[in-house]
């Protein structure tokens, strides 16, 4: 026996945590809360001072609240808003889960199509897709109009891009894509036999569709609705090209309003910013409080099940095949052919063969060689410089985080993730206008520059990066780290030679879709533009409102080709390395 | 013998949502140079968090670890050392092969990445040889998925043993084996700390494998050492009732002595099944309770009475079940108002409600005071 000894019970936090993890984490805790809480923090303070970002003196004030409040324009965009983003979620809905339904669940033909559609869908930004919405629909010379305005020589045709309801259209066909992404999961994991039991008591397949699957989801499909409201509430690229022009406003197109105005009305603003951040934050709350119900519903559960297929009929058949062609027509066949014509003509027109004269590739010599390339090429680098920095900055930040929110021990830790996790909540606009402040008043010499979206991005991204780095750090066994410890390796080491090699297909995954959205982000690109930072998307909203459509479109169609090469290439990359 | 690892008042609790749980309490040991030393007990007892802490990967509330004298961690003056600095191989339960790296690789990797440099020559000797030692060789080009479960724990002991430690650490490395394998591996791993003369420290909660590997057992119970000594004396003298059940299955028989008993000497035990005649390691006073254990092996089963002997414990009853195991029958029998566990020949003729005599001998049968240990 060892001699017994008395220790001090004063003695145990000595021993309790590592010194240096505990610096590591109060550094990164003070890296995220300068990219996340210090723009959200700067918004709420000044939508309280009389003085505006850069003025001098200032005192509190409810002023700019009263005024919002006051104003009947206010409630005239909360309405609008309202109605956009109920509208738009319900379209979403039909078409996402209802494809989500045919090409998970059915026998129908062209699947792997309807998959393909889907996704490609994403390469388009939002802006573009909006633009090219606006050409279809044109009252004159849209292609839908054009059997009322050329076959029956009308005026104008039905259709007007500028219309609520066609707002609400377009931005539906978008959030489809996004709902059946996260939807499709739910199919994925839902119990086949319980479908199997409605067959087995003489139910329809689309009885049971009806009364069994639908009302199964239906927890699921609420957190989704939650999770797209959210975000619907600060959409701006939709609202800014086909409502904006006819004074058809929401919350972030009235935001984008006052800072561009001369002078610039950063009360308003930034009122407004925080109403839409609390209606945010308020959607996440919801959310969450819907996903805690949803795994009481233990009828879903995480297995993945190989469902059985509903076999359609020869017509069911036919119907789904052509609806699965329709809707890659909406959502990119059509828009990307109005884009090409309009980037092949100069004097934009419909697509009938007398314009055939009028195609040529001038366009694109103008951009690419002529007079227009030093703006166009600027915006080019701009943009390579995004997809290339960015994703890879927010891809290994949220690689470090995710280790200490999953691993350590550190206290402190939730801290960590909750900021992490804050960017998600708070609409893209507000995330702009927060940035603008500090590049205008606090980071003076990275305004105008690149790299403060460069910064303002990771900050955007750095909840989903974490979101996939978490779950990724969660598989990988711990004693595979522990045994890099008893080998004799220090935590950095340990970290580069074993976390990243077996993180690197979901860092893989996770910098495609941080690419791809900082590559195609306009909100805030827009927002803190100068003339030396503008990337494609801000240069294609430039040229669309300068009124230069076929220079807006060919731009546009470049960058729809690029992302498509990005993220071709880095399929390949993926597949080579998941081979090794 | 040196000593080689001293643990001593080893203290590690965890904040839970049910409160603070001690996993460890108050635990000290010490292990010989050399030896292969056992924590035995069941899941949850505290065995896996000790071996944590001396390995680092834990750190404990209180208490010290000293390896080769020097101190590890110690409650005393704060001392820590990380785990990788600490001069020990790990092989983990799960294994813990690097899935992105072939296996001279994985092996490779404490040459590469720990606290000393070896040339590029130096790094491919020493994995060879290590490979060589686990029989392994001729497989370092493989991936390291690509392995069997049985070769899998092999790279993991090679890649253990690469850097010479000064001690083993291996965490309960043969349950993930299949039956045959693991009898296979346990021979394997015998015969090669014994032949590297490693300090090696043991987890299981598998009673047979601590009993045929170890120098050293020591039994845990909710976190407490409840005894530790050589297999054979834990096994023939079990401090309490955990330690005696839990080293193979026993049949007690609580009672009361009925004369004073001196250590060393034989018991007389009154209990509701008989008067029963047993060793004793320690005095025991009149009257005091005890239980009078008796390992299933030991009692014999006999249809006709044999003759009276005063070293024969005798009782009487009826099979209740009988179950061929192949190498054995495995019995119970009512007797007494008790179940009484026996082992009997695979030849022998019995069937469930015969009546039979039960024997075991005085030798065989061992007082174990009861209460929760010490």
């Amino acid at each position: 026996m060892i001699g017994q000894h008395a220790i001090g019970r004063s003695l145990r936090p000595r021993l309790r945590t590592d010194p240096q993890v505990l610096a590591v984490v109060a550094w990164l805790g003070a890296l995220l809360a300068f990219l996340v809480l210090a723009p959200l923090v700067l918004v709420l303070w000044f939508s309280f001072r009389t003085a505006g970002p850069g003025e001098r003196g200032g005192t509190f004030t409810f002023s700019n609240y009263i005024e919002t409040f006051a104003n009947p324009l206010t409630y005239e965009l909360l309405i609008n808003t309202f109605w956009f983003s109920v509208g738009s979620i319900a379209v979403g809905l039909v078409i996402g889960v209802g494809f989500a339904w045919l090409i998970e669940r059915t026998n129908t033909p062209l699947r792997n199509f309807g998959f393909v559609s889907i996704v490609i869908n994403s390469a388009m930004p939002a802006s573009m897709f909006a633009i090219a919405w606006v050409l279809v629909l044109n009252p004159r010379t849209g292609l839908v109009n054009l059997p009322f305005t050329a076959l029956l020589d009308w005026d104008k045709g039905p259709f007007n891009p500028n219309t609520m309801g066609a707002m609400i259209f377009v931005e539906g066909l978008r959030l489809a894509a996004t709902i059946f992404l996260m939807v499709i999961g739910l199919f994925r994991s839902m119990d086949p036999s319980l479908e199997e039991a409605a067959a087995m008591s003489q139910a329809g397949t689309f009885k049971t569709a009806r009364h069994v699957t639908l009302p199964i989801m239906t927890p699921g499909i609420l957190g989704v609705v939650v999770y797209i409201a959210t975000s619907t509430v600060g959409v701006f690229e939709i609202p800014g090209v086909m409502g904006m022009p006819a004074g058809i406003h929401v919350l972030s197109t009235r935001i984008y309003l006052a800072t561009s105005q001369t002078p610039p009305d950063y009360g308003f603003a930034t009122s407004l910013a925080t109403i839409a951040g609390i209606l945010g934050v308020v959607g996440i709350f919801i959310y969450h409080r819907v996903t805690r119900i949803q795994q009481r519903f233990a009828t879903v559960t995480g297995k993945g099940y190989r469902p059985r297929r509903i076999e359609l009929g020869r017509m069911g058949r036919g119907i789904s095949a052509s609806l699965i062609v329709l809707f890659f027509a909406l959502t990119f066949g059509l828009p990307m052919f109005i884009l090409l014509w309009a980037s092949l003509i100069p004097f934009y027109q419909a697509p009938l063969p007398k314009a055939l004269d009028f195609v040529s590739l001038d366009s694109y010599r103008f951009i690419l060689t002529g007079p227009g390339r030093h703006e166009f090429l600027q915006g080019l680098r701009n943009s390579l410089m995004l997809i290339l920095v960015v994703p890879a900055v927010t891809m290994l930040l949220s690689a470090v985080v995710s280790w200490f929110v999953v691993r350590s021990r550190a206290r402190g830790k939730s801290i960590l993730d909750m900021l992490a996790f804050m960017p998600h909540t708070v609409p893209g606009i507000v995330m702009g206008l927060a940035w603008l402040i500090i590049g205008l008043f606090v980071l003076v010499p990275a305004y105008g520059t690149i790299w403060l979206i460069v910064i303002a991005h990771v900050s955007l991204f750095i909840a989903y990066g974490t979101r996939t780095t978490n779950g990724a750090m969660f598989q990988i066994h711990r004693e595979l780290e522990e045994a890099g410890a008893m080998s004799g390796a220090a935590w950095l080491s340990v970290f580069r030679r074993i976390i990243l090699p077996l993180l690197t297909p979901s860092l893989v995954a996770g910098w495609l879709w941080v690419a791809i959205h900082s590559g195609r982000e306009l909100t805030v690109a827009l927002l803190l533009q100068s003339s030396s930072n503008r990337i494609i998307s801000a240069y294609v909203w430039q040229q669309f409102f300068g009124g230069r459509l076929n220079l807006a479109a060919a731009a546009g169609v470049v960058l729809v080709v690029l992302i498509i090469l990005l993220v071709a290439l880095t399929r390949i990359a993926g597949q080579r390395l998941s081979r090794q | 013998m040196a000593t080689a690892l001293q643990v001593s008042n080893l203290t590690k609790r965890f904040e839970t949502d049910q409160g603070e749980v001690h996993a460890v309490e108050d635990v000290t040991f010490e292990v010989e140079s050399g030896a292969f030393f056992t924590l035995l007990g069941p899941s949850g007892c505290g065995k896996s968090t000790t071996l944590r802490c001396i390995a680092g990967l834990e750190r404990p509330d209180d208490g010290e670890i000293t390896l080769e004298g020097a101190a590890l961690v110690s409650g005393r003056n704060g001392a820590w050392v990380p785990p990788h600095r600490r001069p020990m191989g790990m092989v983990f339960q799960s294994y813990a092969i690097w899935p992105h790296m072939n296996v001279f690789d994985n092996v490779a990797f404490p040459l590469k990445q720990g606290p000393s440099k070896f040339s590029g020559a130096e790094v491919r000797d020493r994995v060879l040889r290590a490979l060589a030692l686990v029989h392994l060789d001729g497989l370092e080009k493989r991936p390291a998925p690509q392995l069997s479960g049985g070769q899998q724990q092999r790279l993991a002991l090679a890649r253990a043993l690469v850097n010479e430690p000064k001690a083993l650490l291996l965490d309960e490395p043969l349950s993930n084996l299949d039956a045959k394998l693991r009898e296979e591996m346990r021979n394997e791993l015998k015969q090669l700390t014994s032949s590297l003369g490693i300090t090696t420290l043991f987890v299981t909660h598998d009673q047979l494998e601590a009993l045929t590997l170890s120098d050293q057992v020591a039994v845990m119970d909710g976190g407490r050492l409840i005894q530790y000594g050589p297999p054979r004396e834990i096994y023939e003298a079990p401090r309490n009732r955990f330690a005696a059940e839990f080293i193979g299955t026993a049949n007690f028989f609580e009672g009361t002595v009925s004369a004073p008993a001196e250590a060393g000497g034989t018991a007389i035990v009154e209990t509701a099944q008989g008067v029963l005649r047993c060793v004793t390691s320690e005095a025991l006073a009149q009257g005091a309770t005890v239980a009078a254990a008796a390992r299933p092996e030991n009692v014999e089963l006999l249809k006709e009475r044999p003759p009276h002997s005063d070293d024969v414990n005798l009782l009487e009853g009826s099979l209740t079940s009988v179950v061929f195991l192949g190498s054995a029958l495995d019995c119970e029998a009512e007797a007494g108002g008790a179940v009484v566990k026996a082992t009997a020949r695979p030849s022998a003729d019995l069937r469930a409600g015969d009546a039979v005599f039960l024997a075991f001998a005085a030798s065989d049968c061992r007082v174990v005071p009861l209460g929760t240990g010490e």
